[in-house]
């Protein structure tokens, strides 16, 4: 078991976990954060999607020694974030959610990649959330609220 | 399955709370209904009605909320909005007040039709559509009476808008403020529904209730739940089925920091190696630092290869007659070059809803409570009492949101369940939360069974088939559940067949049979069931016929048709208009595939467009055609197909099979089992819903069985191969 | 292959200091007995071309070629799959704004999730490509070409290929994969990093000859 010091949505968090902990777990576990969740833990669903350092990132895969001082931020602090907030309300107007586990994975992939593009094209959105699994399949909303976010954003 | 509330406890009184509050607790009015429950009747039959006190549907609070309980999972397919639309349509509750919570296991919960609480077969608004109009109906008519008391008129002179009630001389009064006094009104025998024009919400697309906390992270779904003092669980299971443990060195997993107990449990097959820990991780890692050697010697290891020669040649004989309609020898009629005999080849399929499976129990001795994202509860809930000694009321079941289930959460042995309460009931008195993770999960079984189909076709001078004579080969699903009276008649099993037996093609000499091994692999229902293979069969089959005899496949098919397949005709004639524009205009390299399907009498037609990327079908554009009844929320009705025209396409995926291999299952997390991403389902989906005043049948299962078929033809129009095994590997 | 090694770099040596004399003394030379030249080019050339062939055989090992792909996406495993959850090489080759390597891929590798790491985690340009768009992999004689390609290998002559054989992050990570999904650890190519640069540099200092095509 070791200590870290984690920035969690501006927030200085201290834990204790063993080194090899998926940040996921010490999200969900040590800090009580369950919007983040698990789907597969191989990264290869995208449901445990945090920003590190501004970066999508599949907090599954990372374990919390690996995170140093990057400024770690989740589906939680999405509503205080102006693209965030954008999607968010864009994905409730265009009633994109079924069961809604993967849509915190999809939400953070889905911001990361407007942060980044702010005009992307079909294939981007394609590509940026080819790797969002979705089992109810709401592929198609998703789409739709994307490019509805990004028109509201310009 | 009482218990006092005091005021103090209100505050922990949220939507898990199984008593409600009295009437005289916190104000407001409660309305039962307690239906008189036959075991499994007839669809078409009326439920018997009761009125029961005091269990709740409608909660109207001195504020104006109008809580409803949704006696249904809601697991995506959006019912609990489109329920308490129902009801709050016929109550006239003012929409924006309403709030919703899933009901506990109680008997007043059960399905009015079958008599159990669970989900499936697409039923929930089919067999609670009129349930929750009464409901409805009975709280507005208790409403109108308190008010028609207060003002000393007669509720003829009230009317009823948003949660108001409106008298005469200008008076009006809020539901709010005539709660109290309702409560005390009789409930009424009977009641007056609305008339279709009536209807405000039922109709309308309606947005759904829960979107909000699903987008901040903020709703709790099963595996999120953090009880006080919780422990987390996991189970080794064998790597065959039904294996048993033989001998476990334990010494290095308990050496994990936070492992509290290692012990073997019994499955409900074989036996286990239970891991309680303080966390997910630890649980894990413990897990994974067992050393079992699993007596693998008493069971049969499935092999999918040796599974599929056996199928074979199973298929090649008679099996159990499901229908013979017309002249069995009529096939011999006909000559050799006008006969067609194919066979086709179906895997396993894992459901894989995007929430592992899980489970939460605390074993308090003479009660338990559990909670559990829960397909199935009252046999959920009967399974705990068991492994616990106690009985089904001794056990309070919370229905947690799920996330995806798809069939998966409705399991007849409640295995997952039975795993937590043997755990639970080694830990008396400590909650704990007993996790599968996505390797158990793939790995797990309950899979769509895998199938072999062997048809062979006598095609008469018009192209249309004359004869028809058709086997199937797979594993019964209801066999040895309490189901299979009911379901497994002369050796068929209905959910094996459904899809071919009901057809409403007019085929004459039509015979169906079906082979149902004995395989050590548990199965289960998939989203659709029978239809998923069946469907995709007659489906390209169809097509098949039609292409060899020159005519369109949408004409066909009308041709084909029984006359009285009225719902199919005017879904395939919506589909037909609705895609008219495109299907004629379609880019170089793509093609048209076409489909038609009922299913929980729901009728799909379904026209894609689709081209070969990378190897691959690339599904541009889907049009659906769908007579469902009254459709209750449109809205809904477009997301279910949308999504589920996605999850059909889980058939085709390259790598979308479950194999086993010398007992083991081969794949083990969605790089090996991969369901489909973005990129492979449909790009845009439109639906039409053709406007209908029957029943309202269900959306949930009836948009699986088109798409693959439709997508398989556009294929053949591309490629010019048929595709006969799924899934689809290569073009 | 050890055995080899030492017996490449004692010819090695030798010939270098033979070629520098000769250089020197023929400077001037218009008539001498030139039968000696065949012979040491020859031995030059056989003992470059079978280090470049032990070069070869670790380019083609998957921990390399995985990252060395003709399409957009990279591959894993010793079956050289397609990588999962449909990562793509991106303008590039980091992936795409959403789902960039960095994505799962940390400076290091991550042994408890299974995932491989090193600095600066990305594909080879299409460039440097040691397979062809049916993955499968390139014949000796076209790595060869393509890695001394200098319009396509970053400019890099022998010395700045041998730097990068013995320097760069992710060739490095090669040699110190870590452990799959499964917990297994990853299979080594057939030299270890040592042997590898070894290898290199005695091809180098041959002056990086490549075979030819059957």
């Amino acid at each position: 078991m070791k200590t870290y010091k984690l920035t969690v949505n501006g927030e200085l968090r201290e834990v204790i976990a063993d080194p090899g902990t998926p940040l996921l777990w010490v999200l969900r576990e040590e800090l009580k954060m369950t919007g983040t969740k698990y789907g597969c833990g191989i990264g290869a669903c995208g449901a445990c999607t945090v920003h590190l350092a501004g970066v999508a990132t599949r907090s599954c895969t990372v374990p919390v020694s690996l995170v140093g001082n990057r400024p770690i931020v989740t589906i939680e602090a999405m509503a205080e974030d102006p693209i965030g907030r954008v999607v968010q309300d864009a994905w409730v107007l265009h009633d994109v959610v079924q069961c809604g586990y993967c849509h915190s994975g999809q939400i953070m992939t889905a911001v990361a990649l407007l942060k980044s593009m702010p005009n992307p094209t079909e294939t981007d959105i394609e590509e940026s959330m080819g790797g969002n699994l979705c089992r109810c399949g709401t592929y198609v909303r998703i789409r739709e609220a994307i490019k509805a976010a990004a028109q509201q954003l310009k | 399955m009482t218990a006092t509330v005091n005021s103090a406890n209100r505050l922990q009184l949220t939507r898990r709370s199984f008593i409600r509050v009295s009437a005289a607790a916190a104000g407001g009015l409660l309305v039962s209904l307690y239906l008189d429950l036959p075991l499994i009747a007839q669809e078409s039959a009326k439920p018997k009605l009761q009125v029961y006190p005091p269990d709740a549907f409608v909660h109207i609070k001195p504020d104006g909320t109008v809580l409803i309980t949704v006696n249904r999972l809601e697991f995506g397919q959006g019912v609990q909005t489109s329920l308490p639309m129902v009801l709050a349509d016929e109550l006239d509750a003012d929409w924006s007040q309403v709030r919703t919570e899933l009901a506990p296991a109680a008997d007043i919960y059960k399905d009015p039709l079958f008599g159990i609480q669970f989900v499936g077969g697409s039923n929930s608004i089919a067999h609670s559509f009129e349930q929750y109009r009464e409901l409805g109906a009975r709280t507005r008519a208790m409403l109108v009476a308190a008010a028609a008391d207060l003002w000393k008129t007669s509720p003829s002179q009230c009317r009823t808008e948003a949660s108001v009630v409106y008298g005469p001389g200008g008076k009006s009064a809020t539901y709010g403020q005539l709660a109290e006094a309702a409560a005390k009104q009789p409930i009424p025998a009977t009641v007056q529904l609305k008339n279709r024009p009536q209807f405000r919400l039922v109709g309308k697309r309606v947005p759904r209730l829960d979107s909000r906390p699903k987008c901040d992270g903020s709703l709790k779904f099963g595996l999120d739940l953090d009880i006080p003092g919780m422990k987390i669980a996991m189970v080794a299971h064998p790597p065959v089925f039904g294996g048993r443990v033989k001998s476990l060195d334990d010494k290095t997993a308990r050496g994990v920091e936070g492992v509290l107990d290692v012990f073997e449990i019994p499955l409900v097959k074989g036996t286990g190696v239970a891991i309680v820990a303080d966390k997910f991780w630890t649980a894990k890692q413990a897990r994974d630092r067992l050393k079992v050697e699993w007596d693998l010697s008493a069971v049969e290891h499935a092999d999918s290869t040796q599974l599929s020669a056996k199928y074979k040649e199973l298929a090649r004989t008679p099996g159990n007659v499901a229908v013979s309609r017309g002249d069995e020898k009529a096939m011999d009629a006909v000559t050799p070059g006008n006969r067609m005999v194919v066979e086709y080849e179906f895997p396993y399929l894992a459901h894989t809803p995007m929430e592992p499976l899980n489970t939460t129990i605390r074993y308090d001795g003479d009660r338990a409570e559990a909670w559990v994202g829960s397909q199935f509860q009252t046999v959920d809930q009967m399974a705990i009492a068991e492994v616990l000694s106690l009985r089904p009321e001794q056990v309070t079941f919370h229905t947690e949101m799920a996330g995806g289930g798809f069939g998966r959460r409705a399991v007849s042995d409640s295995h997952v369940q039975r795993e937590a309460a043997a755990i639970a009931k080694r830990l008396r008195g400590v909650p704990v939360k007993l996790v599968w993770t996505r390797e158990d999960d793939v790995r797990g079984g309950y899979y769509r069974p895998m199938h072999v189909h062997r048809v062979e076709i006598g095609i008469g001078p018009d192209g249309m088939p004359a004869a028809w004579r058709h086997v199937i080969v797979g594993q019964s699903i209801l066999a040895g559940t309490p189901f299979a009276a009911m379901m497994v008649k002369n050796g068929v099993d209905e959910t094996a067949v459904e899809g071919a037996v009901g057809t409403h093609y007019n085929i004459p000499n039509f015979h169906v049979s079906v082979h149902h091994p004995t395989i050590n692999v548990p199965v289960l229902w998939w989203r659709s069931v029978g239809h998923t293979h069946n469907a995709f069969v007659m489906e390209t089959l169809i097509d098949e016929l039609a292409t060899r005899a020159r005519i369109n496949p949408i004409v066909y098919r009308r041709k084909l048709l029984k006359a009285d397949a009225g719902k199919l005709r005017r879904a395939l004639d919506l589909m037909d208009e609705k895609s008219a524009s495109w299907r004629t205009t379609l880019p170089k390299g793509h093609a048209l595939g076409v489909s038609c399907h009922e299913s929980f009498g729901t009728a799909v037609a379904c026209a894609v467009d689709v081209s070969i990327e990378n190897n691959r079908p690339k599904i541009h554009r889907v049009t659906i055609g769908v007579d469902p009844g009254i459709a209750v929320n449109p809205l809904t009705i477009e997301s279910q197909f949308q999504g589920g025209s996605a999850f059909g396409v889980s058939q085709l995926m390259a790598k979308g099979a479950i194999t086993l291999k010398d007992g083991r299952v081969e794949q083990r997390n969605f790089d090996s089992y991969t369901p489909p991403y973005i990129n492979d389902a449909p790009i845009a989906v439109d639906v039409h819903i053709v406007p209908n005043s029957e029943q309202p049948t269900g959306c949930g299962e009836p948009p699986v069985p088109v798409i693959s078929p439709a997508v398989v033809n556009a294929l053949a129009a591309l490629t010019g191969r048929r595709y006969r095994s799924l899934p689809l590997v290569s073009l | 292959m050890r055995a080899n090694n030492l017996t490449l770099r004692a010819t090695v040596v030798i010939l270098i200091a033979w070629g520098t004399w000769s250089a020197l003394t023929l400077a001037g030379a218009a008539e001498q007995d030139e039968s000696w030249k065949s012979k040491v080019v020859a031995s030059t050339r056989a003992d470059g071309l079978a280090a470049w062939q032990q070069v070869y055989s670790v380019l083609t090992h998957p921990r390399c070629i995985n990252c060395h792909t003709a399409t957009n996406y990279p591959q894993q495993g010793d079956d050289r799959h397609r990588h999962f959850a449909n990562v793509v090489r991106g303008p590039t080759g980091e992936g795409v704004a959403a789902l960039q390597c960095v994505t799962c891929h940390q400076e290091a590798n991550a042994d408890s999730t299974g995932v491989p790491g090193a600095h600066d985690w990305h594909l080879a340009p299409l460039s440097m490509k040691w397979q062809d768009p049916n993955d499968k992999i390139l014949s000796s004689a076209d790595v060869c070409k393509a890695v001394t390609d200098r319009s396509k290998n970053n400019n890099l002559d022998g010395a700045g290929l041998l730097k990068h054989h013995e320097k760069e992050a992710l060739v490095l990570w090669a040699f110190q994969p870590g452990r799959g999904i499964d917990g297994s650890m990853r299979t080594l190519p057939p030299l270890n990093h040592e042997q590898f640069v070894a290898a290199t540099r005695a091809w180098v200092e041959a002056g990086t000859p490549c075979p030819q095509n059957p």
